[in-house]
């Protein structure tokens, strides 16, 4: 950031550039090589694309880059399981199972194909104009704070903050904040709560109690939320520190009171995406006859299911929300917006609580055993976890900072927090609490790992 | 306006990266970690290293481990996890009622989940016995003592969470009962502090160590030198009066907060005065001190501190800790660097003692002998 700061402005993006690739090498040596290549690739694809006038030669250069990204992606990210799930087709006539060496997934690489087909599909409807400078490009698929893990970012929302972004002190200050606020979410409630839903999850479904199985269920529903949400925040923060508007991927997701609305407020950047480059493509919501809607918001689902990992329960996920989308557009929306909230608040966890099971679990079977330990098959006296105070706390400030939303004071608190429209005195205030918290965040994250064995000194 | 937020952020931006500065070059050393732990070490950057992720792996731990202000930074969240939850950061401590600092072993070896097998611990107590049998040729007396478990002697501090479930199974009965069996000389401290506890007048452990605590200690030594000199040996007889130490700060130094010490909290934990014994030792100038072999475990360590080794062998005294490390009076005054153990237990060798004494804790008796009977 120090070096970011004191660098003259037309090298700001060559500091970033240099900073998200040794972020990339860090993490993943070997692919760096495959990001760098395939960026160079889509730009040159997409410069042809809009240099050719015949709408047939820019198809075809928008399917040699689509063929690119996708194909990248389903190599090494989709291999695996369709090459493992042929060969257990197989084997069960022969006996033999196919040798096949399993492939690393370059880290986010679900996000930044994506991102490059926003560049891709969006020059090609001419909503804008290809980049003139590859490495403005590879800044903006590289962008090292939402590289990895979002949120997904369209091409048109940060060009123009990639040549000429307005950086001040203040938005600095707020991008701080934002920071501090996601590394805390992460730090200390997403880490705890993964603590104690993994303890669940690491027993046999058969051993573990009724309130065990709800226990780690309920950590884990918390864990992924202030997880994902608080590396957005992160994401958000460091953007803002350099004069990026990223655009928000949360919005209280859990104090939703439909699975309709649950999906405008869950990982909004992706749903966004899956709308604009999927759903409305395949004809959206004006397509006759009118059941295809409920087909094509399938086929979404589906995708975004199989986006999030590829394994059968991903799938599963994803058209269990599918299914209740659906249901919800048939009749049921109608029915729970005449019912007291509190009905589809509690309707609508419900169903997310019981769908992140096949996603943590990943396996369809061993999550319908889980599920039915949940549902009354678990024996009393089986493991049900040290429900400890540390616990208790944790889940009651990740249980208050999920619904707190649906209380007026509770939403004036956010409404404050995220205003960015502090005086000096309240940014006195903020920066002293970010400073504290800060602290408080380098000692868990240090002290956590720090587990001597205090019998050796004997 | 303008200014002063710049100024404001540049403030938390340098506050940040002073986490950074002292770690590559201190300006501020705060006191050091206690308990046993190894900081990762340095790595060299290589393509190779590199490229298989392992610099990065051991440079990211390299990083938390060598942080500015680390310890600072352990000691709080240390202090908020113990304040707050009654969490402890030290590996196998559990902490009870009253604060009452347990050694998490201890649980498992009483519910049997070390037990060894009956065969296995049979084995080795017939070779103990063969031994002691050529020891009593020479007139060199053996004594096995079972040290007693602070887990066994006060339950009742044990949290709610956490129901003992002895077995009849397990190391220390199996042991006890083959010791009976093959008549080889033992003192069950084990038994001896649960049945006396309740009339005690003082502490038996103390709520913050792992081991005896002093007053435990001076009575297994009272005894010891009453066997020793009863099989032909020669140590002074041993009196002691029982004070109470009101300077927090020698407790807290002492064994008795050995694993208070190792929690490293920013804030020590409030202590009551302990009774610690002051010794008095009758020595018959005209007679020698006899020469005793300790193959123990960390309990022997209190005899060395409490200076008892010293007053009732001289420098004649070995220990072998866990079967591993010889320890001498030499080796603590002139702290000289101990030596390995490299041969197993010979007769030629215990024939240079006039004691054999095997001192084993509950939670090593699956370890029995150390090794060493081989």
């Amino acid at each position: 950031m120090w070096v970011y700061l004191l660098v003259p402005k037309s090298l700001k993006n060559a500091v970033i550039l240099i900073g998200s690739c040794l972020f990339y090498a860090w993490e993943s040596p070997q692919f760096v090589f495959v990001i760098l290549t395939t960026t160079w690739l889509d730009y040159h694809f997409v410069r042809q694309m809009d240099k050719v006038e015949s709408p047939f030669l820019r198809k075809i250069w928008l399917v040699f880059s689509l063929s690119l990204n996708l194909g990248l992606l389903f190599y090494f990210k989709y291999c695996n399981f369709f090459v493992e799930n042929l060969s257990e087709m197989l084997s069960e006539g022969s006996g033999t199972v196919t040798p096949w060496i399993k492939l690393a997934l370059p880290i986010g690489i679900s996000f930044y194909t994506f991102e490059s087909i926003t560049y891709v599909v969006d020059v090609y409807r001419k909503i804008h104009k290809p980049l003139r400078n590859f490495w403005l490009y590879q800044v903006y698929i590289m962008l090292f704070p939402k590289l990895i893990a979002g949120p997904v970012i369209r091409y048109h929302e940060i060009s123009e903050q990639l040549t000429n972004r307005i950086e001040t002190a203040e938005l600095r200050l707020y991008g701080l904040y934002r920071f501090i606020i996601g590394l805390s979410k992460k730090v200390w409630i997403a880490n705890t709560m993964a603590g104690y839903a993994a303890d669940i999850y690491s027993h046999s479904p058969d051993k573990i109690s009724t309130l065990g199985a709800w226990t780690g269920a309920l950590a884990y529903t918390f864990q992924i939320y202030f997880d994902f949400s608080g590396y957005s925040d992160m994401a958000i923060g460091i953007g803002k520190m350099m004069g990026f508007r990223f655009p928000e991927n949360f919005n209280n997701p859990y104090s939703s009171l439909s699975i309709t609305e649950f999906w405008k407020r869950w990982h909004i950047t992706l749903g966004a995406w899956m709308r604009n480059y999927l759903y409305i493509p395949l004809g959206g919501n004006q397509v006759t006859p009118p059941y295809r809607i409920y087909v094509n918001l399938m086929v979404v689902f589906l995708i975004s299911g199989f986006w999030h990992g590829a394994e059968w329960a991903f799938v599963f996920w994803g058209l269990y929300h599918g299914f209740f989308l659906i249901v919800e557009r048939l009749f049921l929306l109608k029915i729970l917006q005449n019912l007291p909230k509190f009905v589809g608040l509690f309707y609508a966890f419900l169903v997310v609580v019981i769908g992140l099971v096949f996603f943590n679990l990943e396996e369809i079977p061993k999550s319908i055993a889980f599920l039915k330990i949940m549902f009354g098959e678990g024996k009393p006296d089986a493991y049900q976890s040290t429900m400890d105070f540390m616990f208790l706390f944790y889940f009651t400030l990740a249980f208050l900072f999920s619904f707190w939303i649906l209380l007026p004071k509770g939403k004036a608190i956010q409404e404050v927090v995220f205003s960015e429209k502090y005086g000096f005195k309240e940014h006195v205030f903020a920066s002293f609490l970010s400073f504290i918290f800060l602290i408080l965040c380098a000692a868990k994250i240090t002290g956590s790992d720090f587990n001597p064995f205090i019998y050796f000194r004997f | 306006m303008k200014n002063q937020f710049q100024i404001l952020f540049y403030l938390l931006l340098t506050g940040w990266t002073l986490f950074l500065v002292n770690g590559i070059v201190p300006f501020y050393q705060p006191d050091a970690l206690h308990g046993a732990f190894t900081p990762s070490q340095d790595t060299v950057l290589s393509w190779k290293t590199w490229w298989s992720g392992r610099f990065q792996k051991k440079m990211n731990l390299y990083c938390n481990d060598h942080v500015g202000f680390h310890p600072n930074l352990v000691r709080l969240n240390n202090q908020i996890d113990y304040s707050l939850f009654s969490k402890l950061h030290a590996k196998s401590v559990l902490i009870g009622k009253n604060g009452f600092l347990y050694e998490n072993g201890f649980n498992r070896t009483l519910e049997g989940k070390d037990f060894i097998g009956s065969e296995a611990m049979a084995k080795r107590m017939r070779k103990l016995k063969s031994i002691q049998d050529t020891l009593q040729k020479q007139g060199i007396p053996l004594l096995v003592i079972l040290a007693p478990n602070k887990t066994r002697t006060y339950p009742e501090f044990l949290p709610d969470y956490l129901p003992l479930h002895p077995v009849d199974s397990n190391n220390y009965n199996i042991s006890l009962q083959l010791l009976k069996e093959l008549n080889i000389p033992f003192m069950d401290v084990s038994e001896w502090f649960v049945k006396i506890k309740s009339e005690s007048p003082y502490p038996l452990f103390s709520p913050y160590g792992i081991h005896w605590s002093r007053y435990g200690v001076a009575l297994v030594a009272d005894s010891l030198t009453h066997y020793l000199n009863q099989n032909g040996c020669y140590t002074p007889e041993l009196t002691y009066t029982m004070k109470y130490e009101k300077d927090k700060t020698k407790i807290r130094a002492s064994s008795d907060f050995d694993i208070g010490l190792g929690l490293n909290l920013m804030f020590s934990i409030p202590l009551d005065s302990m009774p610690y014994p002051e010794f008095n030792y009758i020595h018959q100038t005209d007679c020698a001190k006899s020469a005793p072999l300790f193959l123990a475990d960390s309990y022997y360590w209190m005899f060395i501190y409490e200076e008892i080794s010293r007053n009732q062998f001289g420098n004649q005294w070995v220990f072998w800790n866990y079967g591993k490390e010889i320890w001498t009076q030499e080796v603590m005054d002139k702290h000289k660097p101990y030596e390995l153990i490299n041969n197993k237990l010979s007769a030629s060798e215990l024939y240079k003692y006039d004691a054999f004494i095997l001192i084993i804790s509950e939670g090593n008796l699956s370890k029995f002998g150390y090794g060493m009977l081989d």
